[in-house]
């Protein structure tokens, strides 16, 4: 106590000597800000802020075991000053345990209570751990220390999380108490005349409004003190509450006031026409009373909006089409009240066709009307486009037109049924238009405009997409990679070619071009969790780990630091009190750190490290240990995770009637957790092998369960392929250009995945207990690689002879064989098992020298002699000669492994655009050359690899 | 034809396609979730029918000083408004959205009677620094350098709480400082220019 007192009489003094330390954490200089917080506790010894901040240090040095001791020593003193506090909160958050910040501050406040400062930290710090109720009892002492309206808000809002999101939240009665008591708690301030600010006013309403008290919520909403608090509350919350109280006229005269104000906004529209089909139904006989029925009047209303209008908007037009389609759905006479439908649409078409959204609208129409009058409909279009088949665009706004007619006309599957050769003559017209557009009315284009002609382009790839998957053929997808390429010189800014371009790499597997188009899109913060799905989930197939490495690295960086920062801003949202944004946040988080693309990644990338380790076995061994991977722990949340891929990013026309986006969604999410099970779950397989023989935990075990774990997972990973099988996924379908790509699962099941491992997982057993059946079992383990052999060598050899009719489609056509599962999947197999053979022989070695005896005389009394150890080193050995003498046979066919021959036929396919043949030339022979490169740079990635097992396995 | 909303976190995982455009700036989450979750009635969405994001904007409050300024007897906050993005899908440009959603964050924050708006933009991209003149904001400062490849420019709006437009005072100052600025810019792009050059000579 005496010392604490000193402490707060020099606090300026030591302030001004603790700060080198602080400076030095600051830039990173970890060690100066230890040596600094030494030289400073030699004189004060007992200076606790001190000895925490050389704990600190200690932590950013990577010196944990010192760092616990040291931190665990000062928090047994109870500090109660600040600076202490802070920077032992702070280690926690680093060390994600945050429930020792919890009893930090439960100390200080103990000896110092109603301290606001340290109240409001113990707050947070349950906050941290989502201990509502625990964050409850400490708001009502805040607001009894300090009667602050904020901290009597903090106590409201934590009835209502433990009504809610709380553990007892699933209980209906108990939601109702919590909920009804925050209520409560809140119209008592009211009555005291207290409630001050917006968000306590929304706050109140979104209580009601979850208890469903609607008519309680609408008075509040329209009474006077939420006019003056509130001023600024949305529209729509009364729409929503009108709705809810089915007071469908109110809602009706509201909306319809607010048109006259506002005549562009959908929601109003919305909103309005659900409410004219409400009131139709509650009074259905007007008609016949000769008044008008609602949806007449909402006909008229809708109709003098659009007469009364100079300014053309969009607003009222598609809302009539809306009325229309809604009308037909119910079986009413749409036609005879509001008129023909495809006329409406077409002088939609001729107001705003030469808006590029206008395709956007028109197709929100298309589902509802059959599939002979959408095509009707799009010939109709494009007629009206004034565009003909031997006619240019005589302006921008008529290419636009033109642009969205076309599109439409795919959208109603117009291009589907085209005979081949009109296809191959569309796509030539597209180029044409391509090209004039951009020569006519893209010559001043700056750098970050996308080119208005681009469109057709982009069109223009994706026939030539259904042309090759018609065909088998892969030249035609090629040129559509060359014209797009040639618009990326032209607009250099248009990420939807990029994506597109990105794709189609992807599709030849060439990694070297999708690579490039991923560095060209330039993808960042958030993106990387919603658009990384375009490129990472391929590159464990393209057999480039140092690049694959990198790009997993920025991804892991993003995620990593959200995640720290997760809690922080959930403080936040108490401080500023924002009630309304701090379930949204945490829903938001949640999403965030259970992303699959984070999960997969992380996963992705110690598998990346462990198939690429290249050092000795000691080398080896400790970067394996770094990586801390606990076999026995599945730290994955499989239910939890969260699919938070941008499918809707690339635009795309396909026919409306053969895309169903939510199922193909779901359907590759699906796999792609299942392969995630598959590639997590031989990880820690292949960890629980190494850990067998040179784990920490497995000393801990009593003896005779250090296998049990392996055993398990053995069972799982068997269990797992059993379930796929039973599963029956079906490869996803590529109709369309935009598709997503197949998932690897398949690939996984086709490969002897299973078999390899499940096999590996029995020598590995057999050899740490030297059973009898070892040599059968090796035998067994060389055949497997034999096999893995002979599938390598054989796919390398196909490719080769597909070269000669069609180097790239067939190369697409056997991905799954040649691309992708020789390049990695393979090596992932006999990488992992060189490493794992090695680091066997490494212990086996040793022990056979030094434990021989002792072992084999522990052993005998179980039952049948063991064999030796020495016998087993020596098998071993054998399996590693094996190895070396395949991978040098792999490495042999590598080496013969030609690059995929191009499509001849391209020299001239721009012959017909306005092109210099240098330009043409050149452009070709840069895609040319970007799949030699991906060859050949793929080629020497994978004789490194091996050059280094053979290496490994020579030992 | 809009939907103007508040702008959710969960839209962060929507809006590629608008946030692709290279005069977006994709910001960080500790950019960019203080300022949401601080005042979330600042950043609206504009979503299509068929729930397509078209925009969004990313207002804030900056705090300029603790005390709230007391002039001519009306209170005027001493915050004052700033926008750090404002971005419309190309695919839904020329639909009048961008001016919709700057009126919006006017309104918003002649609610809170704040002085003035600002805003930085590219000095490249010419088409907003149109938008915004037609809006009436006005150059207030020349920012050298401050964006890794571009130069940008401080614009202002004064609000209706500002009603001698006080907030643009020393607009001419801003325009002399620059002006030496630039000369002193173009200065040390003559003077590195010309070691650049030199320096590879030598090589």
């Amino acid at each position: 106590m005496a010392q604490q007192q000193q402490q707060g009489m020099d606090s300026a003094l030591f302030e001004r000597r603790l700060r080198p330390v602080y400076d030095n954490l600051e830039v990173g200089n970890n060690r100066k800000a230890l040596q600094e917080s030494e030289k400073l506790l030699r004189k004060h010894p007992t200076l606790l802020c001190a000895r925490a901040l050389k704990g600190l240090s200690l932590l950013r040095l990577g010196r944990y075991d010192e760092s616990h001791g040291c931190l665990q020593a000062v928090a047994e003193e109870k500090p109660t000053d600040d600076s202490t506090l802070q920077v032992l909160s702070f280690c926690y958050r680093e060390m994600e345990q945050l429930d020792k910040i919890v009893e930090l501050y439960q100390h200080a406040v103990k000896q110092n209570p109603g301290n606001e400062e340290l109240l409001a930290h113990l707050f947070i710090s349950h906050v941290r751990v989502e201990d509502y109720k625990a964050q409850q009892a400490v708001a009502l002492q805040l607001y009894k220390a300090q009667p602050k309206n904020a901290y009597y808000f903090w106590s409201v809002i934590s009835v209502v999380f433990q009504g809610i999101r709380g553990p007892e939240s699933a209980l209906p009665e108990k939601r109702k108490i919590y909920l009804g008591l925050a209520q409560r708690m809140v119209e008592k301030h009211i009555k005291e005349g207290k409630l001050e600010t917006e968000q306590e006013a929304f706050l109140y309403l979104h209580i009601l409004k979850l208890q469903n008290k609607y008519q309680e919520a609408w008075e509040f909403l329209t009474g006077e003190l939420c006019a003056k608090l509130y001023p600024g509350a949305p529209v729509s919350m009364k729409f929503e509450l009108l709705k809810e109280l089915g007071n469908w006229r109110e809602l009706n005269e509201l909306l319809q006031q607010l048109l006259d104000a506002d005549r562009d906004r959908w929601d109003y529209y919305k909103e309005y026409i659900q409410s004219s089909f409400e009131l139709l139904k509650l009074s259905p006989k007007e008609e016949k009373n000769g008044e008008k029925d609602s949806l007449a009047r909402c006909q008229e209303f809708l109709q003098g909006i659009i007469e009364s209008s100079e300014r053309k908007k969009r607003g009222p037009y598609l809302a009539r089409l809306e009325l229309h389609q809604r009308m037909r759905a119910n079986k009413l006479p749409a036609e005879e009240l509001i008129g023909d439908f495809d006329e409406m649409v077409i002088e939609y078409f001729n107001l705003f066709g030469d808006k590029s959204c206008c395709t956007h609208d028109i197709a929100l129409f298309l589902p509802t009307i059959s599939m002979k009058q959408r095509q009707a409909l799009a010939s109709k279009l494009l007629l009206e486009s004034g565009v003909s088949s031997t006619s240019l665009p005589q302006n921008k706004e008529q290419m636009q037109k033109h642009l969205c007619a076309l599109q439409i006309s795919r959208m109603c599957g117009s291009h589907m049924e085209l005979p081949t050769d009109h296809l191959i003559a569309f796509y030539t017209a597209l180029k044409l238009h391509y090209e004039h557009g951009r020569s006519t009315f893209g010559k001043k284009l700056l750098a970050t405009e996308m080119g208005p002609s681009d469109a057709y382009a982009l069109l223009a790839a994706n026939v030539m997409y259904d042309l090759s998957r018609r065909e088998h053929k892969s030249d035609h997808l090629f040129e559509a990679l060359c014209l797009l390429q040639y618009v990326l010189r032209n607009s250099t800014s248009n990420f939807h070619v990029k994506l597109l371009s990105l794709k189609i790499y992807h599709l030849f597997g060439c990694q070297v071009g999708a690579q490039e188009m991923y560095e060209y899109l330039d993808i960042k913060q958030i993106q990387l969790d919603s658009m990384g799905y375009v490129h990472c989930q391929l590159l464990p197939l393209g057999g480039r780990f140092s690049g694959t490495r990198t790009v997993y690295d920025a991804t892991l960086k993003f995620f990593t630091n959200s995640y720290k920062e997760r809690l922080e801003y959930i403080a936040l949202t108490y401080r500023f009190c924002t009630f309304s944004k701090m379930e949204e946040f945490m829903n938001f988080k949640e999403r965030l750190t259970n992303s699959l693309q984070y999960v997969a990644c992380s996963v992705e990338a110690q598998i990346c490290d462990l198939v690429s380790c290249y050092g000795n076995v000691t080398q080896n061994l400790s970067a394996y240990s770094a990586m801390s991977i606990e076999p026995a722990e599945d730290r994955i949340a499989w239910h939890e995770l969260s699919d938070n891929r941008d499918l809707d990013a690339i635009i795309r026309w396909d026919p409306l009637h053969q895309v169903n986006a939510a199922e193909e969604r779901k359907e590759s999410f699906d796999q792609e957790v299942e392969v995630l099970q598959v590639r997590s779950l031989m990880l820690r397989l292949f960890a629980s092998f190494i850990d067998l023989y040179h784990g920490t935990g497995v000393k801990d075990v009593p003896a005779g369960t250090e296998t049990a774990t392996l055993e398990l997972l053995r069972e799982s990973w068997t269990g797992l392929f059993q379930r796929l099988r039973l599963m029956n996924y079906k490869p996803l379908p590529q109709p369309f250009l935009v598709n997503l790509l197949p998932t690897r699962l398949h690939l996984l099941l086709e490969l002897p995945y299973e078999r390899f491992f499940d096999d590996l997982a029995q020598l590995v057993l057999d050899l740490h207990s030297g059973s009898g059946k070892l040599a059968e079992q090796c035998k067994r383990v060389g055949d497997n690689v034999i096999i893995v052999m002979d599938v390598c060598v054989k796919t390398i050899a196909e490719c080769n002879e597909g070269n000669g009719k069609d180097g790239l489609w067939s190369r697409r056509e056997q991905q799954q064989n040649v691309a992708a599962s020789l390049e990695a999947s393979y090596n992932d197999i006999l990488s992992l098992y060189a490493l794992l053979l090695s680091v066997l022989n490494d212990k086996l070695q040793v022990s056979s020298k030094t434990k021989t005896k002792k072992r084999t005389a522990d052993n005998k009394e179980n039952g049948p002699q063991p064999i030796s150890e020495k016998e087993r080193s020596q098998m071993v050995q054998e399996l590693m000669r094996q190895l070396k003498h395949k991978l040098e046979a792999c490495d042999a066919a590598i080496r013969t492994w030609k690059a995929p021959v191009l499509p001849r036929d391209l020299s001239s396919f721009m012959s017909d655009m306005s092109l210099k043949p240098e330009v043409e030339a050149t452009l070709i022979g840069d895609v040319s050359a970007t799949f030699k490169d991906s060859h050949e740079l793929m080629v020497t990635e994978l004789r490194n690899l091996l050059k280094d097992k053979i290496r490994m396995a020579a030992k | 034809m809009t939907t103007l909303r508040l702008f959710q976190l969960e839209d962060m995982f929507k809006f590629n396609h608008i946030v692709f455009d290279p005069l977006v700036e994709v910001y960080s989450l500790p950019f960019v979730l203080p300022k949401i979750l601080q005042y979330p009635d600042l950043v609206l969405a504009a979503v299509a029918p068929g729930d397509r994001l078209m925009g969004f904007i990313l207002g804030t409050r900056i705090v300029d000083s603790k005390e709230p300024i007391i002039g001519d007897g009306k209170r005027q906050s001493a915050n004052h408004g700033h926008i750090s993005a404002l971005a419309v899908a190309p695919e839904f440009r020329r639909l009048g959205l961008g001016t919709r959603l700057m009126e919006s964050m006017r309104q918003l924050l002649d609610r809170y009677r704040d002085p003035y708006l600002d805003l930085f933009v590219r000095q490249k991209n010419l088409s907003a620094i149109s938008l915004y003149e037609t809006l009436g904001y006005v150059k207030y400062r020349w920012l050298p350098q401050y964006y890794a490849n571009d130069h940008g420019y401080d614009m202002r709006l004064p609000l209706a709480s500002d009603v001698e437009r006080r907030s643009l005072n020393g607009i001419m100052r801003n325009k002399l400082y620059s002006f030496g600025n630039m000369i002193f810019y173009l200065l040390m792009l003559y003077v590195v220019g010309i070691r650049d050059i030199l320096k590879g000579v030598t090589l």
